[in-house]
C-alpha cells in the first residue's frame, strides 16, 4: 500500500476493482459511489477508467481508486493486468438476472487465478430496488458469499441503498488487513521504489543544482 | 540552477491559475500590511507571532520580520520558563523545517535555526546533523546546507570526542566526493579537516594519509582534468606540507602524472597549465632543476594556449613573461 | 456464441492479433475516434509478447504456441532441484516438439486448466533426451511438477524487453495516459559477462570516479568518450572528421579503446549485436540515448515494469482501447476477404461476420507468409538472486565468439518470488547453433547459483509475403533489440497511415 509522496491530500491508496457480468450495473455502483449519481442510460461501459474517492476511515484519510472493467468483461477479455496491485474487489451480480448469478463462481475463479494472494473480496446482488423481477434471493446470494467465506450486501445503485456501506466495508476490512497487522510487513509492501513516469521530479534529486 | 541542462521554458499560465495567482498575491499583500502595524505598534503577542508564520511560510526573504519574530519570541512569557522555552523552540524549529522545503537557499531562515538551536536549552546536535545529511543527500552541492554543516559539526565537537567528529566528517567528504568529484563543498571541507587529522597522526600514518589524497586528486584528475576542484586542492595540498623537500617531491609526482595523461590528450588545457605551474613552483623550490628543454617546452605551450584559448590569453601571456624573465628563455608570447 | 451479437456490424478498424504494436495501433485508433474491434486467435493477450506463470507455459507450448512462430520449445530440469548444480547441457530435457507436442496435446484436451500442465508433463516425460536413467527422468519431473504446484508467482516473458527513459515508448506512455496504468522499476545496473566473471559498467562520472577496478588511464578513455560521443555538437564534429567509418573503429582508434572498455562502451551502452555493422554517427547517437535517458527517472538509462514490460504495457494499450470505446475478442478464429463492392473487408469469426474498413494485422495472420529474423532465447529460473535480490539488471555477455543479451529480474518486479531470480538470455541465430553459446551465457552469469528450470526455444518473426494490398497493414514483431522502441515506432508508422 502506498504512502503518497508528492502528494499529502491522503495517507493511503487502495486500488479496487469491480467486476461481473455486462449489465449487473458495475458502473452505476461505481458512478453513485464516487459522484453520487445514477444514470439508467447506460448499456455498455463505454469511457469510465477509473474513479477516485477519498474517504475518512479511522482518522486516516485513503484514497480509493476504483477501475470499472471498461466493457472487457463483455466477451470475457478481461487482462491480468487488471488485476494486478488490486487490494479489494467487488464482486457484482444482478438480482435479476440468474445467468449473472451463476457467473460469479467464474468471475471468483479468475480472482483467485489473477489477484493478489488474500485480496479483500465482497459479494454484491445488485438492483435490489426491483422486487417485481427478482429472481435471486437474499438468502441465496448470502450463501454463495458463506460458501467463498466473503462478505455480502445487496445493493441498489438506482436507489441509493447499501453502496456507500459496501464500499467502506471493503475499505475498512483492506485497512484491518494491511495496515493494522503491523506484523505482516511484506502484506503492506511499500512502493518507495516504484517508478512513476509520469512524474519527473524525482530526477531533480539526482542532477546536481548548485547555488 | 543546473550545470549544462537548459532551462525548460514556462508554460503560460491559464486563465484560472492567473485568477488564483491575482487572489495569493492579494492575501499575501494583507497579511503584510498587517504584520507590519503589529510591528510598528510593538505588538508582542502570540497572534502576532502566528502572523509572521503565515507571512514567512509565503516569503522567506523578510529579514525585517524573522528579526520581529525573534523579539517577540524573547518577549512571550513561555521564554522565562526554560522547559516551556525548549518546547517553544522545538517548535520553532519544526516551523523551520516546513520553510526549508520552501526555499533552501535563504540566509534569513537559516540564520534564525541557527538562533534557535543556540538558545536551545537542551540543543539536540546529531538530529540536526542527520537533518543536515538529508539535505546534502538531496542537493549535494547545496552552499547553504554544507555551511550549516560546518556550523553543527562545531557544536558538536563542544558535545562530543572532537578528534571523533573531524574523521566522520573527513569520512563524509570521501563519500561525497566519490558520489561528485567536482563537488567544490566537500573538497573545501575536506581541506579544512586535514590538517587536524595530520597533526594527531605519526610520520608513518602521515605518508599514507598523503598518499591516499593524491590517489583520490589523481582519480579525480584523470576523471575530469578540466574540473579545478582537484587542482586547485593539489596546490593547497602543496601548502601544508612540512617541507620543501616534500613539495619538490610532490611537484615531481605531479608533473608525472601529467604527463602520464598528456600521453592520452596531448590537448587538454587544465593539465597543460598545471604542467607549467609545477615546473614554474619547482625552478622557485629548487633553482637549476628545471632543464632548458623543460623551459623551452613551457613557453611553448604558453604560446599555444594563448592562440588556442583566446579567452584566457592575457593570463597566458603574464605567465609567460614572468617565466621568460625568470629563466632567462625567449617569451614566444609577443 | 456470444460474438454472435456482433454479426453484421461494420468497424472503421479491424486488428488481428493483440500484441505490443497492434495493442498500440487499437488504442489510438480508438482514442482517434474509429470504432475498432481487436481480435486474437489465442485466449491470452500478447501475441508474441505474451507473460505467463510456467504452467500456462507449459500449455502455451504444447496447445497454444504457431508452429511457424516456435518451432523449437526443450524445458531443461536441473533433476537434483536446489540440492546440486547440474551443467546445463547434462540436465534432463524434455523436448516439446511436434510429435511428442500432439500426443500431449490430445491427453490434455480433456484435462480441467489447473492440472493441464502436469498432465502434459507426464505425456512429455518418455520423450525426454539426457536420460540416461529414468530415475534422473522421473526426479526432473518431480522437480517441475513441485514447481508447478505454486507457480504463480513467476510472470514469464515470452519477449522480455525493457524501456529506454528517454525512449519513443515511454514517451507514448505518457502521451496516451497509460502511464497510470503500469508501475516501472529502474533497471538499476549494466553488466558485461565473460567466461571469467560479471563486471558493472561504470554509465557515469559518479561511477568511473568511484571504480576501483579501472585503471587512471581506462577512466579518462572512458571519459572521454561520455564527455565527447555523448555530446551532440562534438559527435556530429567527430563524425565528419573521421568520415562516419564504423563505430567499432571509431571507439578502437579515435578513443584507443579496446578489451573490456570496448566491449563495455560498444555492446554493453551502444548494444551493438555481433553481426551488426553500426556507422559511427548511429553509434554516437544510441550513446547520446543511452546517457540522455539517466537522469530522467534516477540515475538509470531503462525501466522495466511490474510483471514484465511488454506484456504489461500490451495490455494496458488494450484496455485503453476498451475505455475508448473498441470491442475485444479473444480465443477466436478469423478470416478476412475483400468484400466485393468498393474496398472494405468482410471477416468471419465463427457464428458471426463483421464488416471492416481497414485491417491490420500482425503478420502470422496472413495467409501466406515467410520466416524473418530467427531468434534463440533461454529462460533461466535460478535457486537464488545472483545479481541482487531486489532489483533489475541488463547484461551483455561477449565472449566465445558471440555477444548475448540478458536480463535478469527478481522480486523487485514481481517476476519471481523472494529468494529466487530469473535470468533471460538471447541472441539472433537458431537454436542449434547458438545454444551452446547461451548456455556459456547463463552459466557466467548465475556463478554458483543453481539453474532450476531453464527453457529454450527457437523464434521466427514471420513476415507476410504477399504485398501490403491497400488498407491492410502488417505489424512487426518483438525483434532482438533490448527496449521496445522499435516496436513504438512501428506502430506510430501504421497509425500515421490509418488516421491519415
Amino acid at each position: 500500500m502506498a504512502a503518497s509522496q508528492k502528494n499529502t491530500s491522503y495517507d493511503y491508496l487502495m486500488k479496487l476493482l469491480i467486476i461481473g457480468d455486462s449489465g449487473v450495473g458495475k458502473s452505476c455502483l461505481l458512478l453513485r459511489f464516487s459522484d453520487d449519481q445514477f444514470t439508467p442510460s447506460f448499456i455498455t461501459t463505454i469511457g469510465i477508467d477509473f474513479k477516485i474517492r477519498t474517504i475518512e476511515l479511522d482518522g486516516k484519510r485513503i484514497k480509493l481508486q476504483i477501475w470499472d472493467t471498461a466493457g472487457q468483461e463483455r466477451f470475457r477479455t478481461i487482462t491480468t493486468a487488471y488485476y494486478r496491485g488490486a487490494m479489494g474487489i467487488l464482486l457484482v451480480y444482478d438480482v435479476t438476472d440468474e445467468r449473472s448469478f451463476n457467473n460469479i463462481e467464474n468471475w471468483y475463479m479468475n480472482v483467485e487465478q489473477h489477484a493478489s494472494e488474500g485480496v479483500n473480496k465482497i459479494l454484491i446482488g445488485n438492483k435490489c430496488d426491483v422486487d417485481d423481477r427478482r429472481v435471486v434471493t437474499e438468502d441465496m446470494g448470502r450463501a454463495l458469499a458463506d460458501k467463498f467465506n466473503i462478505k455480502f450486501k445487496e445493493t441498489s445503485a438506482k436507489a441509493n441503498i447499501n453502496v456507500e456501506q459496501a464500499f467502506l466495508e471493503l475499505a475498512s476490512d483492506i485497512k484491518r488487513r494491511l495496515l493494522d497487522t503491523a506484523s505482516q510487513p511484506e502484506n503492506a509492501t511499500s512502493d518507495g521504489n516504484n517508478i512513476d513516469i509520469n512524474d519527473t521530479q524525482r530526477s531533480t534529486s539526482q542532477n546536481t543544482p548548485c547555488c | 540552477m543546473m550545470h549544462g541542462k537548459r532551462r525548460v521554458a514556462a508554460k503560460e499560465p491559464t486563465q484560472d491559475e492567473k485568477e488564483e495567482a491575482r487572489q495569493q498575491l492579494e492575501q499575501y499583500c494583507a497579511l503584510n500590511s498587517r504584520v507590519m502595524d503589529l510591528k510598528a505598534q510593538s505588538v508582542f503577542t502570540a497572534d502576532a507571532l502566528d502572523a509572521t508564520r503565515q507571512l514567512l511560510e509565503l516569503n522567506t526573504e523578510l529579514h525585517t520580520v524573522w528579526n520581529y519574530r525573534r523579539t517577540i519570541i524573547k518577549k512571550l512569557d513561555a521564554w522565562k520558563d526554560t522547559e516551556r522555552r525548549q518546547k517553544m523552540l522545538e517548535q520553532e524549529l519544526e516551523f523551520l523545517m516546513k520553510v526549508i522545503r520552501n526555499n533552501i537557499k535563504s540566509y534569513w531562515m537559516w540564520n534564525h535555526r541557527m538562533w534557535a538551536l543556540s538558545l536551545l536549552p537542551r540543543a539536540t546536535w546529531r538530529k540536526e546533523l542527520s537533518l543536515v545529511d538529508k539535505l546534502i543527500g538531496m542537493d549535494a552541492r547545496n552552499y547553504h546546507a554544507w555551511d550549516y554543516r560546518r556550523f553543527v559539526i562545531a557544536r558538536l565537537k563542544d558535545t562530543e570526542d572532537s578528534d571523533a567528529v573531524d574523521e566522520q566528517e573527513f569520512a563524509f567528504t570521501t563519500a561525497q566526493i566519490n558520489r561528485d568529484c567536482a563537488n567544490h563543498s566537500a573538497w573545501h571541507n575536506r581541506s579544512k579537516l586535514l590538517p587536524a587529522i595530520l597533526t594527531r597522526v605519526d610520520q608513518q600514518r602521515r605518508e599514507e594519509v598523503l598518499q591516499t589524497e593524491n590517489e583520490l586528486i589523481q582519480n579525480a584528475i584523470y576523471t575530469d582534468p578540466e574540473d579545478q576542484n582537484a587542482w586547485l586542492y593539489y596546490d593547497w595540498l602543496l601548502d601544508i606540507q612540512k617541507s620543501d623537500e616534500d613539495r619538490i617531491r610532490l611537484l615531481h609526482n605531479k608533473i608525472a602524472a601529467i604527463r602520464e595523461l598528456l600521453e592520452l590528450e596531448e590537448d587538454g588545457k587544465r593539465p597543460l597549465v598545471e604542467l607549467v605551474s609545477g615546473f614554474a613552483e619547482l625552478g622557485r623550490l629548487q633553482p637549476g632543476s628545471v632543464t632548458d628543454a623543460e623551459k623551452e617546452e613551457c613557453m611553448e605551450i604558453l604560446r599555444t594556449l594563448k592562440g588556442v584559448d583566446s579567452y584566457h590569453a592575457g593570463r597566458y601571456a603574464d605567465m609567460s613573461s614572468t617565466l621568460s624573465k625568470r629563466w632567462n628563455v625567449s617569451d614566444l608570447c609577443v | 456464441m456470444a460474438e454472435r451479437e456482433l454479426d453484421g456490424q461494420s468497424f472503421d478498424v479491424v486488428v488481428l492479433g493483440t500484441g505490443l504494436e497492434e495493442a498500440i495501433i487499437a488504442s489510438e485508433a480508438a482514442a482517434g475516434g474509429k470504432s475498432v474491434l481487436h481480435i486474437d486467435r489465442n485466449p491470452y493477450y500478447g501475441g508474441a509478447y505474451a507473460c505467463f506463470t510456467l504452467s500456462a507455459l507449459i500449455e502455451w507450448a504444447v496447445c497454444h504456441r504457431d508452429y511457424r512462430q516456435v518451432p523449437i520449445v526443450e524445458i531443461l530440469v536441473n533433476s537434483e532441484g536446489e540440492k546440486q548444480q547440474q551443467k546445463l547441457t547434462d540436465q534432463p530435457t524434455f523436448v516439446i516438439d511436434k510429435n511428442s507436442r500432439e500426443i500431449a496435446a490430445a491427453f490434455i484436451a480433456e484435462s480441467p486448466a489447473a492440472s493441464r500442465a502436469s498432465e502434459a508433463l507426464h505425456r512429455l516425460a518418455p520423450f525426454a533426451t539426457n536420460n540416461t536413467c529414468t530415475e534422473k527422468t522421473d526426479s526432473a519431473t518431480t522437480t517441475l511438477l513441485a514447481f508447478l504446484q505454486n507457480d504463480r508467482n513467476y510472470q514469464i516473458e515470452l519477449a522480455p524487453k525493457v524501456a529506454l527513459c528517454r525512449g519513443r515508448m515511454i514517451d507514448l506512455l505518457i502521451d496516451s495516459g497509460i502511464g497510470e496504468y503500469v508501475q516501472f522499476r529502474g533497471v538499476e545496473h549494466n553488466y558485461l559477462v565473460r567466461d571469467n566473471g560479471v563486471e558493472r559498467v561504470p554509465e557515469s562520472k559518479e561511477d568511473i570516479f568511484a571504480c576501483t577496478t579501472l585503471s587512471l588511464i581506462e577512466k579518462r578513455k572512458l571519459m572521454r568518450v561520455i564527455t565527447s560521443v555523448a555530446d551532440n555538437e562534438q559527435s556530429r564534429r567527430i563524425v565528419e572528421e573521421t568520415g562516419n567509418i564504423l563505430f567499432d573503429k571509431l571507439l578502437r582508434e579515435k578513443f584507443k579503446l579496446d578489451g573490456k572498455l570496448l566491449d563495455a562502451v560498444l555492446r554493453c551502452v551502444a548494444r551493438v549485436g555481433m553481426n551488426e555493422n553500426v556507422n559511427a554517427a548511429e553509434g554516437c547517437e544510441r550513446i547520446q540515448r543511452y546517457v540522455s535517458s539517466m537522469g530522467r527517472y534516477g540515475r538509470m538509462a531503462y525501466l522495466c515494469g511490474l510483471y514484465g514490460a511488454g506484456s504489461e504495457i500490451t495490455q494496458s494499450f488494450c484496455r485503453m482501447c476498451a475505455v475508448s470505446g473498441g470491442t475485444y475478442i479473444l480465443s477466436k478464429n478469423v478470416s478476412v476477404q475483400p468484400a466485393n463492392d468498393n474496398g472494405g473487408f468482410t471477416i468471419s469469426l465463427g457464428s458471426a461476420t463483421v464488416q471492416a474498413e481497414k485491417v491490420v494485422m500482425d503478420p502470422t495472420y496472413a495467409s501466406t507468409v515467410t520466416s524473418g529474423i530467427v531468434l534463440s532465447r533461454a529462460i533461466c529460473i535460478l535457486d537464488a538472486p545472483v545479481l541482487g535480490d531486489d532489483t533489475t539488471a541488463l547484461a551483455t555477455y561477449v565472449d566465445n565468439g558471440g555477444v548475448v543479451s540478458l536480463l535478469y529480474v527478481t522480486q523487485a518486479t514481481m517476476a519471481v518470488p523472494k529468494g529466487k531470480s530469473m535470468l533471460y538470455a538471447w541472441v539472433e541465430g537458431g537454436l542449434s547453433e547458438n545454444k551452446n553459446l547461451l548456455c556459456h551465457a547463463i552459466s557466467a552469469t548465475c556463478g554458483t547459483a543453481i539453474p532450476l528450470i531453464t527453457l529454450f526455444m527457437e523464434t521466427h518473426l514471420l513476415k507476410a509475403s504477399s504485398s501490403a494490398t491497400a488498407d491492410i497493414y502488417f505489424t512487426n514483431g518483438p525483434d532482438a533489440t533490448v527496449d521496445l522502441d522499435n516496436a513504438a515506432v512501428a506502430a506510430n508508422n501504421i497509425i500515421e497511415l490509418l488516421l491519415k
